[in-house]
């Protein structure tokens, strides 16, 4: 079985060279009938990878121990749910599912350029099998999911963190994410090396890089709230490098789709989004990479994984390759117009791709410190929370007040009496909230009253923008309100797409700044009886209860909760112990109020005369994180949406006369 | 593509200066926002190993890796817990004072992660920032975090 | 032994598959050919034309919210105008679908 699994990866592999070798063929012009075979290469790896994941999961589900990759992550009293989750536990599987995605992506991406696009194939099947040789090469030689061994009777087990529902569907989001980006990646280099510098491929791309963003974005919340629920030591993101590194990319593709329309518009910034494209799809990698190698720990650790200099060919492939075409092509890439005033639409795009990619640019100092420092010096250095929050603030706030003022703000150039006119509202509107802020006593933290300002503004601003649009066309169209708004939408899905993500990055920065600006914490010893209060909620502790599961023990604390002397049940933070795995984990209670706030309990510890070491917060509006989520998912899904007045405008654009092939 | 001009040519307009001004402040800005806050505000410290944390770093705030080797007290304690580190060529120890959280993972033999001061022979750790290193036996941390106790 | 005979079976098939089109006779159906100097050019000009024309859609409803004023309306609808025109005019002028 091992062998035959490494067998198609290994025949996957020379597939893809020679895929890539056929793409290079075809864009030369010297057959296209290599065009064809290039393609169904592409269909070939697909289906060698797919027997290859079958083999992986039928080992993992039939306790086939032989397989080295199997017996570290699994064991027989796993249960079968998360049998999937060890799937992408172990660092070959992981690449596995990347390569996987990677396959059904590219053909994906061919079909839907087919047309438009055609002239691109070959060079889109050269890029996407280069990449598709590099993880399979990672497959086949240093990180095989097919090693074998002598059969131990038992595995080690799955780490328990990752056992959990959470885990069966974050880590595929992410790396949906972090593929989904190659496929802007390998269109804006095909489009280099075809010389075709119009922006077809860049409305292909946009889609596309929407899409993984929108993935990476998923993923990033659900790894937050799993952190928040299962984790368990109070907060949800903890600005580790494995967190970092898909907060990096996404920021970057978030610069991008926003300059993207500039470029759209008006025909600036093209080198700039090459490199924005190029930093992402760079960026993923690293992501990829820091997850699965241990290279943080230290310079040597990165030595001694003989994993990470593949990495380091692959980035400096990727920025290299990139760097050299936009040169090539130079050229081509000369802005037709310019920014005419600082105070129009294109340039707040312009200042919202600085502070995204300075802030990305933070946060990859952050990751990659002790590196540098430890290469420099003879001591690592590390930086922590603290910094990374310094930054979040510094160029997170400026980038929330340009949220605001960008739909208020005409293309090319605005008047100062508009501008007035626009700001009235929403300006007064968020003096009012920090006023109010104040008021009821929540002057205690100024970033909190800044977010909280600035959010208003913000609100009032994109509400401002629905109200008006629908207005417009009451008064153009002669519709009701209700057909207005839903037209208006539906017309300019991007537009209002984009307006709801913005809300629900509004929501994100009030549940984040309100749960950790004004949280309540609490914790002490206690025995039974005795109580423990956190804001208005009384906690008595009654007894330890004991059970089992199917792997593991649990002992939890039953408290029961009261607040203003009403009875809200009963709370059972724990402590399970893993059998197989050896190791214990904390599971937290949680009690979500009506206002979306959490009482949120740890148990820390317990004594041997059954005392209990408490911790217990009281967050306040922590819950709009997750209802930002759901805005998040809306907003992208109406932007990713097939327009089909767009798209049939752009096809007539490229059929009013026959293109080659055609003619 | 570049020999398509813009139907009107345009003579660069007085605004456009203040667009690449404005540009360049305000990458400046950045930039020094960036230069200043990591050359002044203290924002890192080293990660040591136990051997060279005895040695020159007294009183200052330093990251600690080792293994632990004993551990008494509990975490349920109010007067925290104590444990020894020890490095991982077995020459140096040191021991630590502790209070807070402790990460499911933890327990002697574990290679963790610690912030603190070391003063008179003591480390005094920072509350809650125990963090264990990913166990051998299993793979790489898997795709998050599995950190616990920091922040 | 099995393992073996299944995996040259695959790589048979796969073999097979990808070397079909190299094989079998040439068809037209994948577009190749590389555009053309003038079409690269009318391509661009038909692009110019319909940004203008979106951006000029945009300036109404911007105009409609009252994102402009009348004055800067005016001048930027016209100049949109003339450059949708020009573009119009430019294409006319080509004779598709001649060679470039």
């Amino acid at each position: 079985m091992a062998l035959i699994g490494q067998g198609a990866l290994i025949l996957a592999l020379l597939l893809a060279i020679y895929a890539a070798a056929g793409g290079l063929f075809a864009g030369l012009g010297l057959d296209r009938r290599f065009l064809a075979s290039a393609r169904n290469a592409l269909w070939g790896i697909l289906a060698l990878v797919v027997i290859a994941d079958a083999i992986f999961l039928y080992a993992i589900f039939t306790h086939d121990f032989s397989f080295t990759v199997v017996a570290d992550t699994t064991s027989r009293s796993l249960p079968v749910g998360y049998m999937f989750t060890a799937w992408w536990g172990s660092q070959a599987g992981s690449l596995l599912l990347w390569v996987t995605i990677l396959a059904a992506f590219s053909l994906l991406a061919l079909r839907a350029t087919r047309r438009a696009l055609g002239e691109l194939q070959p060079w889109l099947i050269m890029i996407l099998a280069l990449i598709g040789a590099f993880f399979l090469l990672l497959l086949v030689v240093p990180a095989s999911p097919f090693v074998t061994q002598l059969a131990p009777t038992d595995g080690v087990g799955l780490n328990p963190s990752l056992q959990n529902p959470y885990m069966a569907i974050h880590p595929p989001a992410l790396y949906l994410g972090y593929v989904g980006l190659a496929i802007p990646f390998a269109l804006a280099m095909a489009a280099l090396l075809a010389g075709r510098t119009d922006s077809r491929w860049l409305v292909a791309s946009r889609r596309w890089t929407l899409a993984a963003w929108g993935f990476l974005g998923i993923g990033m919340l659900l790894g937050s709230h799993w952190a928040y629920t299962e984790v368990g030591w109070g907060g949800f993101w903890a600005w580790d490098p494995v967190e970092n590194a898909a907060l990096m990319p996404w920021l970057v593709a978030t610069a991008f789709l926003h300059s993207v329309m500039v470029q759209e518009r008006k025909g600036m910034l093209k080198v700039w989004n090459l490199c924005l494209i190029a930093g992402a799809f760079a960026l993923s990698i690293f992501g990829t990479f820091l997850t699965r190698s241990g290279i943080l720990s230290s310079i040597h650790a990165f030595v001694s994984t003989n994993i990470g200099w593949y990495f380091v060919f692959a980035l400096a492939a990727v920025l290299g390759g990139a760097f050299g075409l936009s040169l090539w092509r130079l050229p081509l890439l000369k802005a037709d117009q310019r920014i005419e005033s600082l105070v129009s639409r294109e340039a707040t795009f312009l200042f919202n791709n600085l502070l995204l990619v300075g802030l990305a640019f933070a946060v990859l100092w952050g990751v990659i410190f002790p590196l540098l420092t430890e290469a420099v010096g003879s001591v690592r250095e590390t930086v922590s929370t603290p910094f990374y929050e310094f930054f979040v603030v510094t160029f997170g706030l400026p980038l929330l007040l340009l949220m605001g003022v960008g739909p208020l703000i005409a293309w090319r150039r605005a008047s100062l009496t508009q501008l007035r006119r626009s700001f009235l509202w929403p300006l007064t509107a968020g003096l009012v909230a920090g006023a109010v802020m104040i008021a009821f006593g929540l002057g205690s933290s100024w970033p909190g009253v800044a977010a909280g300002s600035v959010c208003a503004f913000v609100t009032v601003t994109i509400l401002s923008e629905f109200v008006r649009g629908a207005a417009a066309r009451r008064s153009i169209h002669g519709e009701n309100w209700l057909v207005a708004l839903l037209r208006l939408i539906g017309r300019n899905r991007r537009r209002y797409g984009g307006y709801i993500v913005h809300l629900g990055v509004i929501l994100f920065v009030i549940g984040a700044v309100g749960s950790s600006a004004y949280e309540t914490q609490a914790e002490g010893l206690l025995e039974p009886g005795q109580s423990l209060q956190v804001g208005s909620n009384v906690l008595t502790f009654q007894a330890i209860e004991k059970t089992r599961g199917a792997n593991f023990t649990e002992r939890a604390a039953v408290l029961a909760v009261t607040s203003d002397g009403k009875s809200l049940g009963t709370l059972r933070p724990a402590k399970r112990s893993y059998i197989r795995e050896q190791t214990t984990s904390n599971e937290v209670a949680i009690r979500t109020t009506l206002t979306g706030g959490d009482l949120f309990i740890i148990l820390d510890g317990i004594r041997g005369d059954g005392a209990v070491q408490i911790k217990a917060f009281y967050k306040p509006v922590v819950g709009l994180l997750w209802l930002a989520g759901f805005f998040f998912v809306g907003g992208v899904l109406l932007c990713v949406w097939p327009d089909e007045r767009e798209a049939r405008r752009i096809l007539q654009r490229y059929t009013e006369e026959p293109l080659p092939g055609e003619s | 593509m570049s020999d398509v001009a813009p139907a009107t040519p345009e003579p660069p307009k007085p605004g456009f200066r203040h667009v690449r001004l404005a540009i360049a402040l305000v990458v400046a800005s950045l930039l020094g926002t960036f230069a200043v806050y990591t050359a002044f505000a203290d924002s890192s410290m080293p990660v040591l190993s136990v051997a060279q944390a005895s040695t020159g770093y007294d009183g200052q705030k330093i990251r600690l890796e080792g293994k632990v080797t004993k551990t008494t007290g509990d975490a349920a304690d109010p007067n925290g817990m104590r444990f020894i580190l020890q490095d991982n060529e077995q020459t140096a120890t040191m021991p630590v004072e502790y209070r807070g959280a402790v990460p499911d993972a933890y327990r002697v033999g574990r290679a963790i992660v610690i912030d603190g001061t070391y003063e008179n022979g003591v480390f005094t750790a920072v509350p809650d920032t125990l963090v264990t290193k990913c166990p051998s036996k299993y793979q790489d941390k898997a795709t998050t975090s599995t950190s616990s106790g920091s922040s | 032994m099995v393992a073996a005979l299944v995996l040259g079976l695959i790589a048979l098939i796969v073999v097979v598959g990808v070397a079909w089109p190299l094989v079998r006779p040439a068809s037209a159906a994948d577009q190749l050919d590389p555009l053309t100097d003038g079409q690269r050019r009318r391509l661009a000009l038909r692009e110019e034309r319909d940004l203008a024309l979106a951006a000029l859609k945009e300036l109404e409803v911007d105009h409609a919210t009252h994102h402009i004023g009348d004055e800067d309306y005016a001048e930027l609808v016209a100049d949109y105008r003339a450059r949708a025109a020009e573009a119009m005019r430019q294409l006319d002028a080509e004779l598709p679908p001649s060679a470039g």
